[in-house]
């Protein structure tokens, strides 16, 4: 797929997550895989429904370096990163901080998996909870990446959930499913 | 001045289920504050909305015409310099919370960047002492006042302090919500402050 295509693809993404609600406002970030070494990711603090492709934001997955001048990617880039780095499969990384999920990462619950389809889709028997991290720290990204290990998603102490899959659709389907597993 | 602004704070709101009757939005440029009339109608939102009134000259019938969350929402326009939005809701979770005549402490990030290191609660709305620079949400057995230096800050606000009250009562089935450190929450507000300042701002001069 080239680039612009994938400019079009996370851009409809975050579409999507605010049309289903599973993202509030600026709040939240995506990225897409370019290839082993480049990432495309949305840009820090601006409205997923006003983004063109074009604001979308290379990101050297490994420097974690942006082209100068434009845009700056989201400051959750190096949760992005560092699972791309980590996990060659992984095409989508979602950061979010959705309604359901948020009480699983205020209240610092694991959340049992119980079929083996819902098993199949996070790659674990639960949905794991990462230690706590400021934002954008290097510490956010160490927990974050420990509690996924080879999981599709994992819960954020005080602060969200990361959902990742080898294609934009199923990180979506991914993140869909847990916030509707999250409700209480 | 401010009816497009305050059409588009109407619309965010009501479109993320936020409990409207009683609703106060009040608004601060210069000397001049602009506040919502009782019972204004919120599925015709225009000019007609809103009163005009001079910060340092407002007479006793103009403040009498208003209900007691539109005079706390004045009090704290005048006294608060830096806030140019207020806004007064009933969602539905921060009325449970306010149930309990208790603050909530900081169980979330976006809750600490956005709302402060708590959500307070106060009796009345007459409180506003409660909002400080690490405060920008008070929770009444009434409903829950936002304020901000911008209506766009004040939504966000108003939205992630009743997303903070969800958790809150839903982490109850879960054993409970924890608290960020304190220290931790009054970085991240400062932060947040100094982030989306200069920003939000130029966007609410861009609006007018």
């Amino acid at each position: 797929m080239d680039e612009l295509a994938l400019r079009n693809e996370l851009r409809e993404l975050g579409i999507r997550m605010v049309n289903e609600n599973l993202v509030q406002g600026t709040w939240g970030n995506a990225s897409l895989r370019i290839d082993d070494r480049y990432m495309l990711a949305t840009p820090s603090g601006l409205d997923y429904l006003s983004l063109k492709p074009e604001d979308m934001v290379v990101v050297d997955i490994y420097t974690l370096e942006y082209p100068a001048g434009g845009l700056k990617p989201t400051s959750e880039k190096g949760i992005h990163a560092g699972i791309y780095r980590a996990r060659p499969e992984i095409k989508c990384v979602l950061h979010s901080h959705p309604l359901n999920s948020s009480v699983y990462a205020a209240a610092h619950a694991v959340l049992p998996l119980k079929t083996e389809e819902h098993k199949k889709l996070f790659n674990n028997d639960k949905i794991a909870l990462a230690e706590y991290g400021l934002p954008s720290t290097d510490k956010l990204v160490k927990n974050t990446l420990a509690a996924l290990k080879e999981a599709n998603a994992v819960f954020m102490k005080n602060h969200g959930v990361t959902c990742c899959g080898p294609s934009g659709e199923e990180a979506l389907n991914t993140l869909r499913v847990l916030e509707k597993l999250a409700e209480l | 001045m401010f009816e497009k602004k305050l059409t588009a704070a109407v619309e965010k709101l009501s479109e993320t289920g936020i409990n409207l009757a009683d609703a106060v939005f009040a608004f601060a440029w210069g000397d001049r504050l602009f506040i919502t009339k009782q019972g204004f109608n919120l599925s015709k939102t225009d000019d007609k909305s809103l009163i005009e009134l001079k910060r340092d000259n407002i007479g006793e019938n103009e403040l009498n015409a208003l209900s007691e969350e539109g005079r706390a929402a004045i009090s704290i326009l005048k006294k608060k310099k830096n806030v140019g939005a207020v806004i007064f809701t009933a969602p539905e979770y921060a009325a449970l919370a306010a149930e309990g005549k208790r603050s909530i402490p900081p169980i979330l990030d976006d809750m600490a960047q956005i709302v402060g290191t708590s959500l307070p609660f106060a009796e009345t709305g007459r409180e506003a002492g409660k909002i400080n620079a690490f405060r920008c949400c008070v929770l009444t057995v009434r409903g829950l006042f936002a304020t901000a230096r911008t209506t766009e800050e004040a939504v966000t606000a108003t939205l992630v302090a009743e997303k903070s009250a969800r958790c809150y009562i839903k982490a109850k089935a879960l054993g409970g919500a924890k608290r960020i450190p304190r220290w931790h929450a009054v970085l991240m507000h400062i932060v947040y402050k100094i982030k989306y300042s200069k920003k939000n701002i130029e966007r609410q001069k861009e609006g007018e």
